[in-house]
């Protein structure tokens, strides 16, 4: 489809992400997608800097953004993320991915490698890249779909398939504005879970097809001090996994439901829990990594498993005696 | 015509901008079928200012300074071209005229206010803050533009001949020269910026007046729906004093804080996760009690606070005063040894997100 190469731009004297087209057919369609990428203008997507033509081969040049795409981030970090975190993502996913509908660009290829963040406890940097390039993915994508030999061969379809709606699954010309949405709602059952909702691989196939609404994990539903957050999210994932493309919310209204969120973005730090007093299992310290020691309850963790002495946390801070206490908790790697 | 020869990708179109310094001619970039904004210096000015501008937006990261993509250079002079993202407007003294509400306004000084304090926390000072200067995008997203005055901050820069435009400029600009320049002579043009906009683009006399006759009226008089905090802060942007002014980014948070008014929410628990009580409209208050101790926490829009307590009260373990603002996330523990009853108390509230 395409390589990426981080660049420097020696006018600016900045580093760019520099895309070429990886063969031939990827070619042909470049520069169409570089314009439609170019269309997208919004603090939420990567910016189009550039695009030319040298020696007959196609360069794009792209905003690059000082952090990791979210598929690493949670290779290499988190396993879930907390609805707090989850909503400021959701929200800023939505504004990105509306700014495009509005300019008439569909992403047609939203999943977590395609989505930049800073690389800070708060991810409060998020962008959208590949917009209008993932028209090229598409293509990969009808040739191989139907053949699990190729589909487990092709890297960009075995990304793309958990958050590929039923109806472009059934038929990948009617990917539209409805699919972004489809796809925005089942990376947030990604964030909250840590798991696509129909599952990865070619098993995932009948099972999106079917799109039965999801059942939230029990840890999920218990984590009574993340209500009515909890609850909220989980109608905006359900909302938007329906199966009807016409029933899912339009990315303004995903806004709207984004807007009246209620979560915290408080800044955030990392540490390792250091123990439970009175092996009570429900209360204790964290030592963050500034060294200073913070109290916390078990139930503002948000985790699949009972939290443990020596487990990585990231957690925001609130003032308190003899120490701060934290919330939320949120297991990392 | 522009002095100035691009490569064949750029069509030149009609739409241009004189600025204080240098020409802005928008073009459309055929490769990428968009518009850009190409600024360059005129003849008789010099060219290395566009390569001071071009250090300037370097250093500053904000969503609201228009996105840099290339510098080209004419082959025989070396002069400088800037291509830049194509903003189309309108601009703010167009949108001031026709008149917005306060709490559109609000929205747009919070955009404004975040832009301004990005710049000076690159260290910079714009120098040209005035509603011709900020455009609004296709988006809804305000961004500053003509960065042709902006300087470093410190080492304190004077001049000899205070640039700028007449009524944003602040009552020190007139001074006799050396003059001194600090990143409050934007808060101020700010400040003359937010009175246009909350009155169809009108400025008052006194302010129209060189140097301007301060103290300029109240911002009660155009919006005294603003509230308090806003209201005290407007009016110190507009301080003949430059220390008295308010730093940007206080001015960001508190419109901010403004525009969340009424919309954060507090959840209530008892630790055994049985009882949730939600505080969120404004004046609403919940009463929590063990025995004949007790507390009473109220949401007056903007934060919650203790208006009542018995002794015995702690919140997070910190002996509970009345007055107090809760901290976003607290345990609240109502008497002392075996008879004590916890609650958790979480506060959040929706993101201003633009």
């Amino acid at each position: 489809m395409q390589q990426v190469y981080k660049a420097t731009d020696l006018s600016f004297e900045r580093l760019v992400a520099l895309k070429v087209p990886k063969n031939e057919s990827a070619e042909k369609r470049f520069a169409r997608s570089a314009q439609m990428s170019a269309r997208v203008n919004h603090p939420n997507v990567a910016k189009t800097l550039d695009y030319f033509e040298e020696a007959g081969r196609a360069y794009l040049i792209e905003e690059l953004i000082d952090g990791l795409d979210l598929s690493t981030a949670f290779k290499e970090r988190f396993s879930y993320l907390d609805p707090h975190l989850a909503a400021h993502l959701t929200h800023y996913l939505a504004k990105g991915v509306a700014a495009s509908h509005h300019a008439d660009v569909c992403h047609r290829d939203l999943k977590p490698s395609n989505i930049m963040v800073s690389n800070d406890p708060n991810l409060s940097e998020v962008k959208i890249t590949d917009f209008g390039v993932a028209k090229l993915a598409e293509e990969e994508i009808a040739q191989n779909i139907h053949d699990e030999a190729s589909i487990t061969a092709s890297q960009t379809l075995v990304g793309a398939l958990p958050y590929m709606a039923p109806e472009v699954i059934e038929d990948h010309k009617k990917a539209s504005k409805p699919a972004d949405v489809w796809a925005l709602g089942a990376m947030l059952h990604f964030f909250i879970t840590g798991e696509p909702p129909y599952g990865v691989g070619l098993a995932a196939v009948p099972k999106i097809l079917i799109a039965s609404p999801p059942i939230p994990p029990s840890f999920f539903t218990n984590a009574k001090q993340f209500r009515p957050l909890t609850e909220e999210l989980w109608a905006i994932v359900t909302r938007c996994l329906s199966k009807a493309p016409n029933s899912r919310p339009t990315a303004n209204e995903l806004i709207e439901m984004c807007s009246v969120l209620c979560y915290s973005s408080a800044p955030r730090k990392s540490g390792v829990i250091e123990g439970f007093r009175y092996n009570s299992g429900s209360w204790g310290t964290i030592t963050g990594d500034d060294g200073v020691a913070v109290f916390f309850h078990a139930d503002s963790g948000y985790s699949k498993v009972r939290l443990r002495r020596g487990q990585r946390v990231d957690f925001a801070s609130f003032p308190g005696m003899p120490r701060p206490r934290a919330f939320p908790v949120l297991p990392v790697n | 015509m522009t002095p100035f020869k691009l490569p064949d990708r750029y069509a030149q179109t009609e739409e241009c901008y004189e600025g204080g310094q240098g020409i802005v001619w928008i073009y459309e970039d055929t490769d990428l079928a968009r518009r850009v904004a190409v600024k360059f210096m005129r003849p008789t000015e010099e060219a290395e200012q566009l390569l001071k501008e071009v250090a300037s937006l370097r250093a500053i990261r904000s969503k609201h300074v228009a996105q840099i993509y290339d510098l080209q250079f004419q082959k025989k002079t070396k002069r400088p071209a800037l291509i830049q993202e194509y903003v189309p407007g309108p601009d703010l003294s167009v949108i001031a005229e026709g008149g917005v509400s306060t709490e559109v306004a609000l929205l747009i000084l919070y955009q404004v206010a975040s832009g301004i304090s990005d710049i000076h926390a690159a260290g910079k000072i714009h120098r040209d803050i005035k509603p011709a200067n900020i455009k609004r995008d296709s988006e809804g997203i305000f961004k500053l533009l003509d960065f042709g005055l902006t300087c470093d901050a410190s080492p304190q820069p004077s001049t000899r001949s205070a640039r700028g435009t007449d009524a944003f400029r602040a009552p020190e600009m007139y001074r006799p020269p050396p003059v001194k320049l600090s990143p409050a002579i934007d808060t101020y043009a700010f400040g003359v910026t937010a009175w246009a906009l909350l009155s169809n683009g009108t400025i008052p006399d006194e302010l129209q007046k060189i140097p301007p006759q301060l103290p300029s009226p109240s911002f009660a008089a155009i919006a005294p729906d603003l509230g308090a905090e806003i209201l005290q802060l407007l009016d110190a942007t507009l301080s003949a004093i430059p220390q008295r002014r308010p730093a940007m980014a206080a001015v960001k948070r508190a419109i901010g804080n403004h525009l969340l008014h009424g919309r954060h929410r507090a959840l209530v628990s008892d630790t055994g996760g049985t009882k949730h009580t939600l505080l969120s409209k404004p004046g609403q208050a919940v009463k929590l009690t063990a025995g004949d101790r007790y507390i009473q926490i109220a949401y007056d829009g903007l934060s919650f606070r203790v208006q009542d307590s018995s002794d015995g009260v702690f919140i997070n373990n910190v002996l509970c005063r009345v007055g107090v603002t809760m901290p976003e996330s607290c345990v609240i523990t109502i008497g002392t040894h075996s008879n004590r009853v916890f609650y958790l108390f979480d506060v959040s509230h929706p993101e201003v997100v633009l």
